[in-house]
């Protein structure tokens, strides 16, 4: 069925109701919908986005007069905030120990790859030998580096971005909290 | 099978790709991109003249050197003049600056800029407007006034002929959601007329539930008439919903209509936000027509705006506003008898002071009432605006009542719509800070009401503490001191200190931010 079909299908009652769609990371849809379920929307259809597999595309709606209207709008945006603030953190959580990982090891391969080449092709050079040598120690030197330091990077950095994330969880349940109340009579 | 395997099966069978974008949830906002061809065909056009005009200059200075000397001496009569003029400060100092650095062509851009060239003939149409309409304005009440309220009243008064009403009872909305639910349960008991002018009205869901109202209202034999500002609304509202609402038997008209001509008169914009039902009731505040001020499209997070409705006699200046108006743009003589007076008064003794701004009037009254509100508060000045780009007066007068122990406050949004304008007022706003000034940034939001609260007086319209709003822009507000609605209004600005960050003046980038608050602040009375 078209996209056109299926909004005809799907007659919206703007007089009676709020709509709103959103995308939502397939991953973590189920606590997003229960969140939108605390501000007072209730679910009218899940499909999957047309271009990433990891999306779905959800449509909620709300009566258009609800008590406590304009603090549940708040609250929403701030949820909103939230959750992408985790997504964000999430993303980024092993961004440095990688970064750090890839860029010593790379270094560390130019210069072990840089001096085994002059020792194999400049064998009769005494200078290209020693220069060889020496870049081949600094080579493996900073990728021994890498292996020992990069883990230790990555639990620093786990710990860190585990107490953001907390963090910015803590803070959701919250808003779900403070929105469950504002709605409570509502129901 | 784990979810990333899940996952990896999916993507072979549908050939779709993983999003790049870290965010858990994004909201879908419709956007048309309405207008775009339109503005793009106007700058173009514009820009053509524009060059034109350059090459044509370019070439007569090339033919006659001691021209030179000559457009020198005229830009340094223009920069007298500047001095002498009643420019606010600010606004002489920018012009000073362009007319010394660009001498060749800056005394041409200052006459042509002249409101008397570019919107003399408008004035005097309004001129005549006004003094034909005059005899329609209320006669003076006896309202019950403070010290306070009867000094902004008689300013009001001598500075643009707004009496005091009484006899008008006040709501006040925190919402513009809350706002326009009022606003159109009002319309479905309209019986006789009703009158509608917003800056911007936009395709979208508020929209087509106002239509729906008023094309029912219209169908049943109501005056239902509509203005719209032309360049507020250019990429907003499509032809096919002007149509529509043309078919339906609403009158439509736009103020100042966007040419492909060059004229400075296109940065005067109608910024006003006026509904009137019936004569009984009006309703101003800081909404427009859009999806956005009900927060059910997202533009720049949790969108606040401000409302106010009056039911009584203060609704006549209000529908003596919008109908002036509407004979300016139409050139067609209104019936104001049979739209006046028709108000039911009730027993609230509260002083209520519907006023316009624009330049239809000689002073900049919207900063003339910011200014007396301020100089008069012995207590409070509590202020929520989008923008804060005053000129020094305002600024050294909040810096001064500060420190006198007037406890000042002031609510900015933390999401810049105009970052650039964005810039320039938290700048302003931080250099108060060592004087004792309050400045909070609303968590998540777009601050986008018009509010100015003393102990007894409020201020609630459509004029944002900024020069365009004070020098360049058609505004509307009541001022009151209906006990009611201040506290309402306090209790709003309580509410929203909690959803609030007081800033302390730090911050990253700082010296960088204010070199680039600087260099826009040249530009601040354009902004």
């Amino acid at each position: 069925m078209s996209g056109k079909k299926q909004k005809q299908r799907q007659v919206r009652d703007h007089k009676n109701y709020d709509y709103l769609t959103i995308t939502a990371k397939v991953e973590r849809e189920a606590e997003i919908i229960a969140s939108y379920a605390t501000l007072g929307w209730e679910t009218v259809s899940v499909s999957e986005d047309k271009k990433f597999f990891d999306l779905d595309v959800i449509e909620f709606r709300r009566p258009h007069k609800i008590e406590n209207k304009d603090r549940l709008q708040l609250l929403q945006v701030k949820l909103e905030t939230l959750l992408n603030k985790y997504g964000v953190l999430r993303h980024k959580r092993k961004a440095k120990s990688a970064t750090f990982g890839l860029v010593g090891g790379i270094f560390g391969c130019i210069a072990l790859a840089a001096g085994i080449a002059l020792l194999v092709t400049e064998i009769a050079e005494l200078a290209a030998v020693v220069t060889g040598a020496i870049a081949i120690v600094i080579g493996l030197a900073m990728l021994t580096v890498v292996g020992v330091f990069m883990r230790r990077v990555a639990e620093t950095e786990a710990r860190d971005y585990s107490e953001k994330m907390a963090a910015v969880l803590k803070g959701i349940d919250e808003v779900c909290a403070s929105a469950k109340e504002l709605t409570r009579g509502e129901k | 099978m784990t979810e990333r395997k899940k996952i990896t099966k999916k993507v072979r069978r549908s050939g779709k790709y993983a999003s790049n974008d870290a965010r858990m949830v994004r909201i879908r906002t419709e956007s048309h991109g309405l207008g775009i061809f339109k503005t793009l065909i106007v700058f173009l056009a514009i820009a053509v003249q524009l060059a034109f005009l350059a090459f044509l200059y370019i070439r007569f200075l090339m033919a006659f050197r001691w021209y030179m000397i000559v457009s020198l001496a005229l830009s340094l009569i223009s920069c007298l003049h500047v001095l002498s003029s009643r420019r606010n400060g600010q606004s002489k100092a920018v012009w000073i600056l362009f007319l010394l650095v660009g001498f060749t062509v800056g005394y041409i851009i200052y006459y042509l800029s002249d409101v008397r060239v570019f919107f003399g003939r408008a004035k005097k149409r309004y001129a005549r407007i006004y003094s034909e309409t005059e005899k329609y304005k209320a006669e003076k009440s006896q309202a019950e006034c403070d010290k306070s309220t009867e000094l902004i009243s008689n300013y009001l008064e001598s500075a643009g002929g707004f009496g005091v009403c009484d006899g008008t009872d006040l709501n006040y909305f925190p919402s513009g959601a809350g706002f326009f639910d009022d606003v159109l349960d009002r319309i479905e008991q309209a019986k006789k007329f009703v009158f509608i002018e917003y800056f911007i009205i936009a395709d979208g869901v508020l929209l087509n539930r106002f239509l729906e109202a008023l094309e029912r209202k219209a169908a049943a034999g109501i005056d239902v008439r509509m203005i719209y500002d032309d360049l507020g609304s250019n990429r907003t509202l499509r032809r096919k919903t002007k149509k529509r609402i043309v078919g339906a038997g609403i009158k439509l008209t736009a103020f100042n209509r966007i040419t492909p001509r060059f004229t400075v008169a296109m940065n005067f914009r109608d910024h006003r936000k006026i509904v009137v039902v019936d004569g009984e009731t009006a309703y101003t505040g800081g909404s427009n027509l859009a999806d956005e001020y009900v927060n059910e499209k997202r533009m720049y997070g949790y969108w606040k705006d401000t409302g106010i409705r009056l039911d009584g006699k203060a609704v006549d200046a209000f529908t003596l506003m919008f109908l002036r108006q509407w004979e300016y743009i139409t050139k067609e003589k209104q019936d104001y008898e049979a739209h006046l007076r028709m108000y039911l008064p009730t027993e609230n003794r509260s002083a209520v002071v519907p006023y316009a701004d624009g330049l239809d009037y000689k002073e900049p009254i919207g900063k003339g009432v910011y200014e007396t509100m301020i100089a008069s508060a012995r207590e409070r000045i509590w202020i929520m605006t989008p923008y804060f780009v005053p000129d020094d007066t305002i600024t050294d007068m909040l810096a001064e009542k500060a420190r006198s122990g007037v406890d000042v406050r002031l609510i900015l949004p933390e999401i810049a719509d105009k970052p650039y304008v964005y810039v320039v007022s938290r700048d302003n706003a931080e250099r108060l800070i060592p004087a004792g000034v309050k400045i909070y940034t609303m968590d998540n939001s777009f601050v986008h009401s018009k509010l100015l609260l003393t102990e007894s007086n409020v201020a609630v319209g459509s004029i944002n503490m900024d020069l365009r709003s004070f020098y360049q822009q058609f505004e509307c507000a009541v001022f009151t001191n209906d006990g009611k609605v201040v506290g309402q209004v306090e209790s709003d600005f309580v509410l929203t200190f909690g959803d609030c960050t007081l800033l302390d003046g730090g911050g990253k980038y700082k010296l960088i931010k204010r070199i680039l608050a600087g260099v826009l602040r040249i530009f601040a009375p354009l902004m």
